[in-house]
């Protein structure tokens, strides 16, 4: 298995591993195409990580696969030191263990801020007055509580990507996966969504990882791992010369 | 709002056709159960069961059994009054002294009395249908005159839009002398089940050829009533299927343009059977206002539908709440299968895949 532990941040190198994939990849078409080649890596709780490289390189490909969204074709993923093939309740797992945020926000039109924030909390058994006390109190968190009762349609892309995290935090998972959280934003907005995830990773200890194209983006990270061609580039100076070539 | 409106066609269709057959049947059922008749003696094989042909004769010794409370023989035929759209109007011939002449309520004039020839009265339905009062002449048959003597209500809707004349009147009209449709029987109560069937034995040894059948089963088998209530349920289920047809698409339609949506709950942890209970729920939702709709539809078209002339002397516009049961269970069965297959299809689509749709 290789070991990227020298790209860790030195904060980290004594935290439990979150996420471990092993010798993953992800081939489609019947394996005419291949989005993810035998990729390895380790990411330990309260680690800030930022995932970048060119359009086609596997990046989503790897979120989806880290978000349960999708399954390696060979490889293991594990949890907790877990394997997630051997989950039966995927479902329950994303629900509890991993908050999305999307580049497109993807609320639900018809429901109001507050009720898209309580989404998740439908598969916990929460009470109605639970999931809309705890929505209003993420709402206010991202200060977004005096827009509760506003549509989606009624926000700005702003306001629209911190109800979003906010729904992400609904469950309080501990981990976070975002794909070009920025992406849609204006400079000003995003550096809202930035100062965020910085909040949730210092204060609250979350577990980010960010899919991004953007350096100012992936500048707020610990980490940055470059992905190319499917593969992972291995050398912290490798890695140095790719940024500066992009 | 289209799908609502089939569903609401479907109900309507099954609530209204359903509805005004159940009544049409239950009208004629209450002939036998109002009167306390257990048995209806007929003909055998004969076709029509209310023209069925025995001899007047025959009551007396029927009477005469072990058993029998009261006797009544009598003569049916139907007529038109084709000028004011009447079709198929039930003409009774009662002997003098019939013992349903007393459940009669008399609203103008008199009833019949013996010797009264070309005399007849007439429900308060026909009446009305035909514009007729206390001394005006109706006539019979395209060539007799009747004086209309008196005009009744019955508890009975047929008898309503029905008239009545004297038995030896209407043998002579439709030239059966001596000759009755058949004769209703009440036993002396209380009788169970096998005691009643040895009276019905008892009767059809008076004469080769009778028929016996208890009162319900000789109204289930009435062919105008096994009509109407066939030709009520297949129309139901046609424009029962096509409800179904029409909720399948819209359903399908539905989960095609929101699977970005159900690619997001699935992908924030909703689990595939949460989906499917959210699509078959509003599916549900759909059927139930298709089905408010369609059942008030249905009682509307019901309502107005039994003033005209033609409807009004057979059918008493009352829908029994079982049709109603009937209408709403459909529209949820109509639901839930039009639903059950982009439920599943919506649920089970991968997070990635759904999200990655335009």
């Amino acid at each position: 298995m290789n070991n990227h532990s020298h790209l860790l941040h030195p904060s980290h190198n004594g935290a439990p591993v979150i996420l471990q994939v092993d010798r993953v990849s992800r081939t489609y078409a019947d394996g005419s195409v291949t989005a993810l080649n035998d990729v390895s890596l380790e990411i330990r709780r309260g680690e800030y990580v930022a995932i970048m490289g060119p359009s086609g390189s596997g990046k989503s490909t790897l979120l989806n696969l880290l978000g349960t969204l999708d399954r390696p074709t060979t490889g293991e993923l594990y949890f907790e030191g877990h394997p997630l093939s051997q989950l039966r309740d995927l479902d329950a797992f994303r629900s509890r263990k991993i908050g999305f945020v999307f580049q497109s926000f993807y609320l639900l039109p018809t429901l109001t801020a507050v009720e898209n924030v309580q989404i998740p909390m439908f598969e916990t058994g929460a009470t109605p007055a639970q999931r809309v006390k705890r929505a209003y109190e993420l709402l206010e968190m991202v200060s977004m509580g005096h827009r509760a009762t506003h549509l989606p349609a009624q926000l700005s892309v702003g306001e629209r990507q911190r109800v979003a995290i906010a729904r992400a935090l609904a469950n309080d998972p501990p981990l976070l996966l975002a794909d070009e959280p920025t992406g849609n934003l204006d400079s000003r907005s995003g550096n809202d969504v930035l100062s965020l995830f910085d909040e949730l990773h210092t204060q609250r200890g979350k577990t980010l990882i960010v899919i991004t194209h953007s350096q100012e983006v992936a500048d707020h990270a610990e980490r940055i791992i470059w992905i190319r061609d499917g593969g992972i580039v291995h050398s912290r100076a490798e890695a140095l010369k790719q940024r500066e070539a992009v | 709002m289209l799908t609502v409106i089939g569903l609401a066609v479907a109900v309507g269709a099954v609530v209204s056709l359903v509805g005004v057959s159940t009544g049409f049947k239950d009208s004629f059922m209450k002939i036998y159960e109002s009167r306390d008749v257990d048995l209806v003696v007929t003909r055998a094989g004969g076709n029509e069961a209310l023209n069925s042909g025995l001899p007047e004769q025959l009551g007396d010794p029927i009477a005469k059994l072990k058993g029998v409370k009261q006797v009544v023989g009598g003569l049916v035929d139907a007529i038109d009054f084709r000028d004011q759209g009447l079709l198929g109007v039930i003409l009774n011939g009662w002997p003098p002294n019939c013992p349903l002449f007393g459940e009669l309520k008399v609203l103008h004039g008199k009833l019949l009395a013996p010797g009264d020839e070309h005399k007849i009265i007439i429900g308060r339905v026909l009446a009305a249908n035909l514009g007729k009062k206390v001394g005006d002449k109706i006539e019979l048959y395209g060539s007799e005159d009747f004086e209309v003597i008196g005009i009744y209500e019955s508890p009975i809707v047929y008898e309503n839009g029905g008239a009545i004349v004297l038995l030896s009147e209407l043998q002579r009209l439709d030239n059966k002398p001596n000759e009755i449709s058949g004769f209703t029987v009440s036993a002396v109560k209380p009788i169970d089940d096998q005691s009643l069937d040895d009276l019905a034995e008892r009767i059809k040894e008076l004469q080769p050829g009778l028929k016996v059948t208890k009162s319900k089963e000789f109204v289930n088998n009435v062919q105008q009533i096994k009509m109407s209530s066939a030709v009520a349920w297949i129309t139901s289920a046609i424009a029962l299927i096509i409800g179904a047809i029409g909720m399948l698409n819209t359903m399908i339609m539905s989960v095609f343009e929101r699977t970005k949506e159900i690619g997001t709950l699935r992908a924030i942890g909703w689990r595939r059977s949460r989906i499917i209970q959210m699509i078959i729920g509003e599916s549900l939702l759909l059927s139930i206002g298709g089905a408010i709709i369609g059942s008030a539809a249905g009682v509307a078209l019901v309502k107005l539908l039994t003033k005209l002339p033609i409807a009004s002397g057979i059918v008493s516009g009352e829908i029994s709440t079982g049709v109603f049961v009937q209408g709403f269970l459909v529209a949820i069965l109509v639901g839930a299968a039009g639903s059950i297959y982009p439920a599943v299809w919506g649920a089970n689509l991968l997070p990635t895949e759904a999200l990655r749709r335009k």
